[in-house]
């Protein structure tokens, strides 16, 4: 049989790749018993990936690929990075209220328009609200403040 | 008997408004996605300070039992399960969800909830002192075969591909040994400060679950609510899920059975009793093709499994002082403070207290039910929120959920990283169950591991292949793996004739 | 879609700006705000289970509305358990702010000892923490199950030296009280036996109540609650319990252990902390300790109570250093 280089087997090799780092990472110890159950699995997984490497080559597998969107998914994804990373400048409340503005307008399926903004303004106040209701007034939890609260 | 004739006392006023406010609040904080069960517990330890000792008791153990079936609720609303313990019943109580059937799915939940619920306390009734001795039995080398067991049902989890489920459980084996060696204490693997301490597994579960979630909201926030998420709502008459639910004899039976036998062994929870169950009831199945689509069984069995726990884990926390779950551990603390010692003075010098207590186990599971067929009808309004607002809301409380586990900033970027990197590698064909499940097992599992190593000294293989419990549960994890073995050699044949016709 | 986005962005950043208008809250008197306290060890667990009785009454009000200790703030347990305590201490070391709102629970031996054991790996020793007070005194226990053939200290030991290595003794974890005890035990006796860390003092009663392991050390509270399905043979500390007038000390039993596996726990804070703080909790945290209701609550848990004012904890912090440095000076890992 012929080796076949689908997706699919790129992917096995990426796969692979990690699971060698994670034995490389593992095994090679001085302290054998704190590592020992790691190097464990390690081993486990490097051959389970070999496995799976073979039989992608050969074609065995079933395709379970679904498309792989960028475009859409990268502001999420710097929004959720960046609020995050404003915690402990601006405080957790405040940078909660700007990520739920910023999401809700950013993804909001209608036009721009002031009407929409202030919509998106009322949302994001009042979950803020919902949340600094739950978590610092019934449940007593201790969030970080930056400038702001 | 002794039990019924401290139903009176549930019923005095006080403990009555008691019971109805714990047990609705701990539905809503557990449907909240990112309260844990064992935080929600914890979180009102301080308020029982100022109570009567019944009614604080009362208060823990109605937010204890709803939280548990309160996950559920976020968990098929919006797939992103409430606790560890609800992971099962996403797998088919969302798809049920996508299908419309919300409703439904809510009701077999509360439903399939009442009855485990029911039969785990009457198990804690009737059988506190035999069960007591058989908890004792799980050594360390008991409890490392039952995490095998665990996780030879990753390999089933997948959904697709065998090989997949077992190398994403890999990954969440070998992520929970990130941090301390939970026997030595040394520090393993800690090649940034975010991750020193470890991997949380609550912050790896919303990370997985939550994380993904928001990723394909947003993909498909241009479209009207409805459509692409969910299917329009259907209604369904609660006579009708009940008449259909109590039919379902065999998932019913495996998940209370399941349920109740891992709930008394210490340490191993409420958090594997869903899985285990379900992943029983579908291999028990006639068509086993069916779960993962939208099939009842699946959430009937997750859910009775998940319930039937909270009783018989109460069986080593009352008698003994060994709390069988994260949340028993908590509610230890709460019996101390009231001057309630575990032990056979808790049946006897203060049966009032502990009797009334489990009385009030048994109401509550009644009040949930009712409240959680409630929830159920409101739950219309939660699939009517338009995507863009609920991807919003979701960023925020996975980030405060996460943060308040453990007061971490750092938590809340591990989370964030470990979603992300998930939302993708669903993408070609690997799954969030299975890694959660690694994670999960995985200190169980190398504990148990490193303890049993170190009393058998040099008698390793006699201590960990003899006895009978350990040759009990050997041989059910190599049923285990014979039948998925079994299985996958079966769908290939069909394949090929498939393939050939 | 472009010039949409940007529209978006441009009212977005109006937005941003106007927000952070607001101003920070002005200084007021210590403390103004609530104080959070780190505790080392899972919810549920006895340090936490007494951390949070003793820190209960923090917000108490008198009958006229005026605060009785901390200015009406709540003390807030903060549980970040792992490693014997490792995770949680190394934490609040190298991320508490040391202005006073963040403090810990510490436990004696434990901090002392680990910072002896793994130098380097863990970030805080007594050079690097000030203790504020000190509210309980737990001592070590020697259990072995109600069936086992031991019945006293002696039969323990005479096992041991009939049998070496094979002895099993069960405790909380490594570099604990309950693993001190045993090292001075192996040393009194000279003996040798597998230490078995359990992972919580529970887990180690569990151990024993189980059989898994032929005999243990746990806490004195812990094994006095369980007392009717254990045989306690000793106690590590210079006299006898109140709660145990029957069971003699190891001392007793001819083998010289002292007290120095006593658990003590109590409040600390970070070096640095300004002494204005210092000295409103030194002064307010033992009184607090010492609340009518609090010593009724811990003594109906069974938890034996041992307020100490913070010079007396300096002392105590020196003296087990010392005596912990000498024990433990083979183990000492680079």
């Amino acid at each position: 049989m012929k080796i076949a280089l689908t997706r699919r087997f790129y992917v096995a090799l990426l796969v692979a790749l990690v699971s060698a780092v994670i034995f490389k990472v593992s095994f090679f110890q001085e302290e054998s018993e704190v590592y020992l159950f790691p190097s464990i699995v390690s081993i486990v997984m490097l051959v389970l990936s070999l496995v799976s490497l073979s039989r992608e080559a050969y074609d065995l597998c079933i395709d379970d690929f679904q498309p792989f969107p960028f475009v859409r998914q990268i502001p999420a994804i710097v929004m959720m990075a960046g609020g995050v990373a404003l915690v402990e400048v601006l405080g957790m409340y405040s940078s909660a209220f700007l990520v739920l503005l910023l999401a809700s307008f950013w993804y909001s399926p209608h036009r721009a328009t002031r009407h929409r903004l202030l919509q998106s303004l009322l949302f994001s106040g009042g979950f803020t609200l919902f949340i600094y209701l739950l978590f610092s007034v019934m449940l007593n939890v201790q969030v970080p403040r930056g400038v702001l609260i | 008997m002794e039990f019924i004739q401290y139903f009176s006392e549930v019923f005095t006023p006080i403990n009555l408004m008691i019971l109805i406010f714990g047990t609705i609040g701990g539905l809503l904080l557990g449907a909240t996605p990112g309260l844990s069960p064992t935080m929600a517990v914890a979180l009102l330890i301080p308020f029982t300070f100022q109570m009567e000792p019944a009614s604080s008791l009362i208060m823990l153990g109605a937010v204890y039992t709803s939280t548990v079936a309160g996950g559920a609720v976020s968990g098929i609303l919006v797939n992103i399960p409430g606790a560890p313990a609800n992971i099962a019943t996403i797998m088919d109580g969302h798809p049920m969800a996508r299908q419309g059937r919300a409703i439904e799915a809510l009701h077999y939940c509360f439903i399939s909830s009442l009855v485990g619920g029911v039969i785990g306390v009457l198990l804690l009734i009737f059988f506190t002192p035999p069960l007591a001795e058989l908890a004792l039995k799980f050594g360390p080398s008991e409890l490392f075969w039952i995490s095998i067991f665990g996780v030879t049902i990753i390999a089933s989890l997948g959904g697709g591909s065998i090989l997949k489920g077992l190398i994403a459980g890999g990954v969440g084996l070998w992520l929970s040994t990130i941090g301390y060696n939970p026997v030595l204490g040394e520090e393993r693997f800690v090649f940034s400060e975010h991750l020193a301490g470890g991997i949380h597994v609550i912050a790896a579960l919303i990370g997985l679950f939550a994380i993904p979630q928001v990723l394909s909201l947003v993909s498909s926030a241009g479209s009207p609510p409805g459509k692409g998420k969910l299917a329009e709502l259907r209604s369904h008459s609660v006579l009708k899920s009940f008449s259909y639910n109590i039919r379902r004899v065999k998932a019913l039976v495996t998940g209370t059975v399941v349920g109740s036998v891992i709930g008394i062994i210490p340490g191993a929870g409420g958090q594997i009793a869903g899985l285990v169950a379900y992943d029983q009831t579908r291999k028990m199945s006639k068509d086993p093709s069916a779960f993962g689509k939208g099939e009842p069984d699946g959430v009937i069995a997750a859910e009775s499994a998940n319930n039937a726990m909270v009783g018989p884990s109460l069986v080593p926390l009352l008698t003994l002082g060994i709390p069988g779950s994260p949340t028993a551990a908590v509610l230890l603390g709460g019996l101390l403070i009231n001057g309630l010692f575990p032990g056979p003075d808790l049946f006897t010098v203060h049966g009032a207290v502990t009797w009334t207590f489990i009385d009030s186990l048994l109401v509550g599971q009644v009040f949930m039910m009712i409240f959680g067929l409630m929830i159920a009808r409101y739950s219309v309004f939660v699939t009517r929120i338009p995507n863009h607002l609920m991807a919003a809301a979701v960023i925020v409380l996975a980030i405060f959920g996460t943060y308040s586990v453990q007061n971490s900033i750092s938590d809340v970027v591990v989370m964030l990283v470990l979603g992300i990197l998930m939302y993708y590698a669903a993408r070609i064909g690997f799954s969030a169950a299975p890694l959660v499940l690694g994670l999960i097992l995985g200190q169980l599992t190398e504990t148990n591991f490193l303890q049993g190593r170190m009393i058998a000294g040099d008698e390793v293989w006699s201590y960990f292949l003899t006895g009978p419990i350990n040759q009990i549960v050997i041989a059910l994890c190599c049923l285990s793996i014979g039948y998925s073995i079994y299985n996958e050699r079966k769908q290939i044949v069909k394949r090929r004739q498939e393939a050939r016709a | 879609m472009n010039i949409m986005s940007r529209n978006r962005a441009g009212v977005l950043l109006g937005m941003a700006l106007g927000l952070s208008m607001a101003t920070s809250p002005a200084l007021a008197e210590y403390p103004d705000r609530p104080i959070s306290l780190t505790v080392a060890y899972g919810a549920g667990g006895a340090t936490d289970f007494q951390a949070r009785i003793v820190t209960m009454m923090s917000a108490k009000e008198d009958k006229k509305g005026n605060a009785v200790y901390l200015n009406g703030q709540p003390m807030v347990i903060l549980n970040r358990p792992g490693a014997g305590g490792q995770v949680g201490w190394n934490r609040f070391v190298q991320r508490g702010k040391k202005d006073g709102y963040e403090l810990a629970a510490y436990n004696v031996p434990h901090f002392i000892a680990q910072s002896i054991v793994f130098p380097g790996k863990v970030k805080y020793s007594v050079d690097n923490l000030e203790p504020i007070a000190n509210w309980g005194a737990d001592p070590a226990v020697l259990i072995v199950n109600k069936d086992s053939d031991f019945n006293s200290v002696q039969d323990v030991v005479d096992f041991a030296r009939a049998n070496p290595g094979k002895l099993t003794v069960s405790g909380a974890g490594l570099y604990v009280g309950h693993h001190i005890a045993n090292l001075q035990f192996e040393k009194a006796a000279g003996i040798k036996t597998k230490y078995v860390p359990a992972g919580g003092g529970v887990k180690g009663m569990q151990f024993v109540l189980g059989g898994q392991t032929m005999a243990g050390f746990n806490n004195l509270s812990d094994a006095y609650r369980s007392r009717d399905r254990l045989k306690i043979l000793g106690v590590a500390d210079l006299q006898r319990s109140d709660f145990l007038p029957d069971v003699p000390t190891l001392k007793e039993s001819g083998l010289e252990v002292d007290d120095s596996s006593v658990n003590f726990r109590g409040i600390m804070a970070l070096k640095g902390t300004p002494d204005m703080a210092l000295k409103v909790l030194a002064e307010k945290v033992p009184a607090m300790f010492n609340d009518k209701k609090v010593v009724k609550k811990m003594k109906a848990g069974g938890s034996p109570m041992r307020v100490l004012s913070r010079e007396e904890v300096q002392a105590m912090w020196k003296e087990r250093q010392a005596y912990l440095t000498e024990l433990l000076k083979d183990l000492r890992k680079k």
